[in-house]
């Protein structure tokens, strides 16, 4: 059986720092402006502190998630889009067709992960390509390029969830089945799900 | 609120205002024509049609302020097979057009009463189609705040009541009024019933953040005030002193002092059914986790 093209971004929680040359390098390629970012980095914390017997400890953590458009295998941006817009290509990645938009919005209501951005000046949604010119010509996105602890890779999606210790449901994402996103995580230890593990579930393993 | 809500909030109310009085008055076209006769159906449908293409045309107008590129705007009914907002776009268009071509045919060609019949059927059917696609527009899988069955409530029913009382005010003068004055406020008054409920028991559940509770309970709150007003106490006053009772005029003023209080009402309500977007995604994690955390 022939598998379905789709391409995929990796990201490693657990190597990432937060220093967001990704988001630099996205934005010095697409020249998006400040209130669009096509790539984003969160910072995922919480924890609190915990009595055990006599003493008190934390269970604090953080780590990072860096995001930008997750090219799903059912891309609802593109299923509610009305004038055929947001569109799909061979290999899996979704793009808009400008020339088309209308700004009417309605893909960023429905996008559980932001990532179709509104751009005022041009009346128009604006969302992460992949750097299709750069793919195009069998170069890495500029994100993936910029990454200095290469925390942060693409590829073909069934290669790199045979390659990775693939975490379905990683904090704070959405559940995956809903757009099933092209995003491999190789998750933080503390992120299954954050914050709600026990300091003695954590001491156990 | 942002800016290109208001547009949406005051087009998503003229349409379902406008399909609620078309409806209204196809029902009075297709049941009520022997015990009304054919002067004061005509005479209703006179008065009527004109304000419903009207509504559609402003609120179609309005539409337009929120696009980004309206230029590209007729580009919107491309996607029929998987949009909902393409099919609404389409079915606005649709019963735009058959209501124009009704009142068209209704001034130069008045004898053809059957064309005329099946084309007041048609615009109903486009006009209901309209609401049932508007509905599924908001019914997104990733946003449970609209995801569910009250949006089909509140959608209907404003469809509904603001129908009922914009045919009140446009349509209803003379014989007319002795007749239909009592079915039309016991339609409002059940309707405020149901608006009543809704706003008691999705208070208690409703997917929001807790931040936004308390503005949200004040400011249903207010509306409810009003609405209890414009959809309640004018209404009861109307049905119980009956047509005979009060002068036309007075009778006249009630009904649109009720339209307008209940216009306002509904106004707020959809304004507070925007701002409860929450998106299924990072957002509602974080506040997920917020609440574990703390």
């Amino acid at each position: 059986m022939t598998r379905v093209k789709q391409v995929a971004f990796f990201f490693d929680s657990s190597s990432c720092s937060g220093c967001k040359a990704c988001m630099m390098a996205c934005r010095d390629k697409n020249e998006w402006a400040g209130e669009n970012p096509w790539r984003r980095v969160y910072e995922v914390t919480g924890g609190s502190w915990v009595q055990i017997e006599h003493y008190w400890e934390n269970n604090l953590f953080a780590y990072h998630l860096s995001l930008s458009c997750n090219h799903c295998e059912k891309p609802i941006c593109v299923e509610v889009c009305p004038t055929r817009s947001m569109r799909k290509r061979e290999d899996g990645i979704v793009y808009v067709k400008t020339s088309t938009c209308i700004g009417c919005r309605y893909c960023e209501w429905a996008c559980p992960y932001e990532s179709p951005q509104y751009d005022r000046n041009q009346g128009k949604m604006t969302k992460c390509d992949f750097c299709l010119d750069l793919i195009d010509d069998d170069k890495p996105p500029a994100c993936v390029a910029a990454c200095g602890l290469r925390a942060l890779g693409f590829g073909e999606k069934h290669e790199l969830v045979e390659k990775t210790v693939f975490q379905k449901q990683f904090q704070p994402l959405p559940d995956v089945e809903i757009t099933q996103p092209s995003l491999i995580v190789n998750p933080h230890r503390d992120a299954d799900p954050a914050g709600r593990k026990t300091i003695q579930e954590k001491r156990t393993k | 609120m942002k800016k290109d809500h208001l547009s949406l909030v005051l087009f998503t109310i003229l349409v379902q205002t406008a399909v609620g009085m078309l409806l209204m008055l196809g029902l009075v076209k297709l049941f009520l024509k022997d015990e009304l006769g054919f002067q004061v159906v005509e005479g209703l449908l006179g008065r009527g049609l004109p304000v419903v293409l009207i509504l559609l045309l402003v609120s179609m107008t309005l539409s337009l302020l929120h696009l980004g590129s309206p230029i590209n705007a007729p580009l919107a009914i491309l996607n029929l097979g998987r949009s909902w907002l393409s099919a609404e776009i389409s079915f606005t268009l649709f019963t735009t057009l058959t209501s124009g071509c009704l009142l068209v045919l209704r001034l130069f060609r008045p004898g053809l009463s059957m064309i005329n019949d099946y084309l007041l059927i048609g615009s109903c059917i486009c006009g209901l189609l309209l609401i049932v696609s508007m509905i599924r527009v908001y019914c997104l899988r990733t946003v449970p705040s609209w995801n569910n069955k009250w949006t089909w409530i509140q959608f209907s029913k404003t469809t509904l009541l603001l129908g009922t009382l914009a045919f009140c005010a446009a349509c209803l003068s003379g014989a007319s009024i002795s007749l239909l004055i009592r079915p039309a406020m016991s339609i409002v008054i059940l309707m405020l019933g149901i608006d009543l409920t809704q706003s008691l028991i999705q208070n208690r559940n409703n997917f929001l953040p807790k931040a936004g509770m308390k503005l949200f309970s004040d400011s249903r709150q207010s509306r409810l005030g009003i609405a209890l007003i414009g959809s309640g106490v004018i209404p009861i006053l109307l049905f119980w002193a009956g047509p005979s009772s009060i002068s036309g005029r007075i009778t006249d003023l009630l009904v649109f002092t009720a339209l307008g209080i209940t216009l306002l009402s509904e106004l707020k309500n959809r304004r507070l059914f925007y701002l409860s977007y929450e998106s299924l995604g990072i957002s509602v994690s974080i506040h997920e986790q917020y609440q574990v955390n703390n």
